[in-house]
């Protein structure tokens, strides 16, 4: 009785929590909302958003095996040469159970375990190479460490090159693509799920709305809603589709209205009814749930008049023909997409828990940590076993997304360097910066040939190129692209709070950076398909963030000044010096 | 509060009992001669007694000359790693370039002895052995110049601002990897293509001072391969000299063993940096030089060398290591190598990796290293 109870307090209190859930993680909320969105737009013919999504899904899997790699490097500071190790049990795993008839008669058991459940054993496997690697750290530190695990990469490495009957010789194997990806029903089970977000994003727009009542929140959003319906107009098939996105627009400046005038008309009552997270207390029926159910069914509404007939096609399309494999590219990339969600939001628990802390302050000061009562072996282990299962699940992903598999692309020392280079670039101990620097990297092999013969140079200088980049970022970004940015805005933040052009005054809070987390990722995400028909919409939006930074520079003019001034005459004191030094040097000389 | 346990280890329990350590070293002394003299027994009993001493000679030649020529290239990444703490993974393309380097320079350096216009062939009197050697010294020097320039405008430029990032470190040095081996691949074509001194064709000498071949009865040596082992110690005992006697070598030694306190004793450590960095990088050079002979200027050897770069220095004793370390560690890696390609190929790619395994399990700072 008691129980049943507690369940339902408990179940109360997770209704109670969801708004301050929404309102904390507003930015990752955002971008996954994107993300799930775009697959939709996949129709029965050939598109180019099929090319954008295999380049998401591939920049997704090296993501994850750079999550998995700065779990070791930057959270534990373990350095590990044999990641790839990890990385290549898993894609030869799920290649032997998706294959049939494949491994000698009494291994071949494992093609009888269906789809989904390999990618799960398979991160068992990494967890337990993970777990025989953390064995070794019992002794072993720093650069020991980091050539056992080579040494035992290259074991594995070459049992699999000298045993061409189960790596399939120099041409690899090739992997079939899993009967579970190309169904129907698997495609509108993630369909849903993507509503699912959609609809969160939306409840967070809401709340958003409501706490922020002065006129900066309603400016901040246009540009939201307008590329929502931009990109509804030119990924759906129906015009409806944006009308109804407009007019939950035109409800949300409604609300925006009405919360307006309430808290401008009784300041005081309305401070009371703020709760800690912002939200407002309202008793107001209106603009608790008509209002917001009303913008909700019109953006779903959009949604469905838009994407309707996309997905009715798909389904349509799998029912004719199931052999067809066009569900392939978007259901992988919500298989994809939805690990790494999972991931992303484990490895951020697990960095904030009591354990996480233990683990940072192992890596920090190892004999601190140990005089203070912690077993740092202990968190080692289990750092490098997490770590193993990550890196597992993201080959497991790769075998069937590219099809062909030699020991050289899953188990060669270039995927190891790869992935330390993706952690370094974005910055180590940050959680989004494995993933953007996969990004900035994967997206920069791909297209640096096309940059560079744009230029009029020959297109085999692009590995120069790159190599150029690295050492770009590394000289003006030591601590990689999010680490030494983060800083950065940080002191910014503060700067931004309060502003004043004239007598318009306004500030930008903590709760609004996320309208600019998004409109960057739509941005990046939209530039890189290379459809003409959605340039209109990147120019916008680049054209809105070009605008804003235009305001900064106006605004802060004067420290700008100020520190270009500072900046060229410390470049005049040093240079002055340098010749000095050069003169004095030539009259000792004479 | 938690208390930590203590854990059960090894390495104490045999501390707080030497007598138990004693019988244990003994045992396991016992064990290798055990396992050793059944490994010649089993040896002979498969390839008989004659063809066994042949393989073992072949085995121990090759791999001495194997053993040098990592030697020689690992040298200047011992010295980088242990005194600047960077790992340099553009060390195998210092490497690479240097054997292009030495590759052009020797064929620049014999049309310019060959030319009559020019006064050389009255010093030689038309003596194209000794022109041979004197255009592969001036090969070597060259390549040496050349790369510790290379190697002192890297660190003075960009490594320089990075100590202490060590993270940082790798990113940038894998970029000059990077830059390095693809404008390799740029200029002298992809790894399918090797570069060799081949008198007659490529050189415009009609010799090459150590080309052809040694016969003993059955036994056939590269002349160029015993010229290396000799050449190899000759070095080694060069560079033991110069850490033992000269100063800077006294303080590059003392650096890598504790860096701080040779600058609180009024070392200018970052000159000393700078001087490792060329010294290393021009190392390298020196070293591709002189092995475009054994293994030619290939752009591809870059990171295939610098695998054993790594492994050779672990072994070895990497941080507070000595600089007998890598020469040791050097000898057992090539010696490694050779002897398991002979007689267990199966294991050629990997013995390497054993055998590290075992020496960092059983001490964790490599062979004269402390932990």
């Amino acid at each position: 009785m008691s129980n049943d109870s507690n369940n339902l307090r408990e179940k109360r209190s997770l209704a109670q929590e969801t708004p301050s859930i929404l309102s904390k993680n507003r930015t990752i909320i955002a971008i996954i909302a994107f993300l799930f969105l775009l697959p939709l737009g996949t129709t029965s013919t050939y598109g180019p958003i099929r090319t954008l999504l295999r380049l998401i899904t591939l920049m997704m899997i090296f993501g994850l095996l750079a999550m998995s790699f700065d779990l070791q490097l930057g959270r534990a500071s373990l350095l590990n040469f044999g990641h790839v190790a990890l990385f290549g049990v898993g894609a030869y795993f799920i290649t032997y159970t998706l294959k049939t008839n494949f491994l000698p008669a009494p291994f071949n058991v494992i093609e009888q375990i269906p789809f989904p459940f390999t990618i799960i054993i398979a991160m068992l496997i990494g967890a337990v190479l993970g777990l025989v690697m953390g064995l070794t750290t019992n002794r072993l530190k720093g650069t020991a460490f980091a050539f056992i695990a080579l040494a035992i990469a290259m074991f594995i490495y070459n049992f699999f090159s000298e045993n061409n009957v189960i790596s399939g010789g120099e041409t690899g194997i090739t992997v079939p693509t899993p009967d579970l990806i190309r169904t129907g029903p698997t495609y509108l089970f993630f369909v849903a799920i993507a509503f699912v977000f959609i609809t969160m994003f939306i409840g967070m727009v809401i709340l958003y709305l409501r706490k922020r009542t002065d006129y900066t929140g309603l400016i901040l959003i246009t540009p939201i809603m307008v590329a929502i319906a931009g990109v509804l107009l030119f990924f759906g098939r129906d015009v409806l589709g944006p009308v109804f996105v407009v007019m939950g627009f035109l409800a949300m400046i409604l609300l925006h209205r009405i919360e307006r005038n309430k808290s401008i008309s009784d300041p005081l009552r309305y401070s009371e009814n703020l709760t800690l997270t912002g939200e407002v207390k309202s008793t107001n029926v209106l603009t608790t749930y008509v209002l917001p159910v009303i913008i909700l069914v019109f953006i779903l509404l959009g949604l469905v008049f838009s994407f309707g007939a996309n997905i009715a096609d798909m389904v349509s399309l799998w029912i004719e023909d199931r052999s067809i494999f066009y569900f392939t590219i978007p259901v992988q990339f919500y298989l994809v997409l939805t690990c790494l969600v999972i991931i992303y939001v484990f490895v951020r628990r697990l960095i904030a828990s009591p354990f996480g802390r233990m683990i940072t302050a192992v890596a920090q000061n190892e004999e601190r940590a140990e005089a203070l009562g912690y077993n740092s072996y202990h968190a080692k282990i289990v750092v490098l076993t997490i770590s193993g299962a990550i890196a597992s699940l993201a080959g497991a992903l790769y075998a069937p997304f590219i099809n062909i598999i030699t020991t050289d692309t899953v188990l060669g020392v270039e995927v190891t360097i790869n992935a330390m280079l993706y952690t370094i670039i974005g910055g180590i101990a940050t959680l989004l910066g494995p993933l953007l620097g996969t990004g900035v990297v994967v997206y920069s092999t791909d297209n640096l040939v096309n940059l560079i013969e744009g230029l009029g140079l020959p297109g085999r200088l692009w590995l120069i190129g790159l190599g150029m980049m690295y050492i770009g970022i590394v000289l003006f970004m030591p601590l990689g692209i999010v680490g030494s940015l983060g800083r950065r805005i940080d002191s910014l933040k503060g700067n931004l709070r309060q502003m004043k052009m004239g007598k318009f005054e306004f500030g930008l809070k903590d709760s609004d950076y996320w309208i600019f987390g998004l409109l960057g990722a739509m941005g990046l995400i939209l530039t890189l398909s290379e459809d003409a028909r959605l340039f209109p919409i990147g120019i916008g939006i680049c054209g809105f963030l070009g605008g804003v930074g235009f305001i900064l520079v106006i605004f802060f003019r004067r420290e700008i000044w100020k520190k270009l001034k500072a900046f060229s005459s410390r470049l005049k004191l040093r240079l002055k010096a340098f010749l000095e030094r050069i003169k004095s040097r030539q009259r000792g000389g004479n | 509060m938690m208390v930590q346990k203590k854990r059960f280890s090894p390495r104490n329990y045999l501390e707080e009992n030497p007598q138990v350590k004693r019988i244990l070293r003994f045992a396991v002394f016992l064990a290798i001669i055990i396992v050793g003299y059944l490994a010649v027994i089993w040896a002979i009993d498969i390839y008989t007694l004659e063809g066994v001493i042949i393989k073992a000679s072949k085995a121990t030649v090759n791999g001495l000359a194997l053993s040098m020529l990592l030697f020689l290239m690992v040298s200047g990444f011992y010295l980088i790693f242990g005194l600047c703490d960077v790992i340099n993974f553009a060390h195998g393309s210092f490497f690479m370039l240097g054997g292009f380097l030495g590759f052009i320079i020797y064929l620049g350096t014999e049309a310019v002895f060959l030319d009559p216009a020019l006064p050389f062939h009255l010093i030689f009197g038309g003596n194209q052995y000794v022109m041979s050697i004197m255009a592969f010294i001036v090969s070597a020097l060259g390549a040496f110049a050349i790369m510790a320039l290379i190697g002192g405008g890297i660190e003075f430029f960009t490594i320089r601002r990075l100590y202490g990032n060590s993270i940082a470190q790798i990113l940038l040095t894998v970029g000059f990897m990077y830059i390095i081996a693809q404008a390799a691949v740029v200029i002298w074509g992809p790894s399918q293509f090797s570069y060799f001194i081949t008198p007659g064709s490529t050189s415009q000498l009609d010799t090459f001072f150590m080309g052809g071949v040694l016969v003993f009865g059955d036994i056939v040596f590269k002349t160029y391969n015993i010229f290396l082992i000799f050449l190899g110690f000759a070095f080694a005992g060069l560079m033991f000299l110069g850490f033992k006697r000269t100063r800077i070598g006294l303080q590059i030694q003392a650096g890598i063993e504790d860096s701080e306190m040779v600058e609180a004793l009024g070392t200018d450590i970052r000159k000393l940096f700078t001087i490792v960095f060329m010294l290393g990088a021009g190392l390298a050079g020196l070293s591709g030089a002189i092995l475009v002979p054994v293994i030619g200027a290939n752009s591809g050897h870059g990171l295939t060398y610098l695998i054993y770069a790594f492994v050779i220095v672990v072994i070895g004793g990497a941080h507070y290591g000595r600089f007998e370390g890598t020469f040791f560690g050097a000898l057992v890696v090539g010696l490694s190598i050779q002897f398991s390609s002979y007689f267990i190929p199966f294991l050629e790619n990997i013995i390497v990796f054993i055998i590290m395994v075992i020496i960092l399990i059983v001490k964790p700072g490599g062979l004269t290293g402390h932990e």
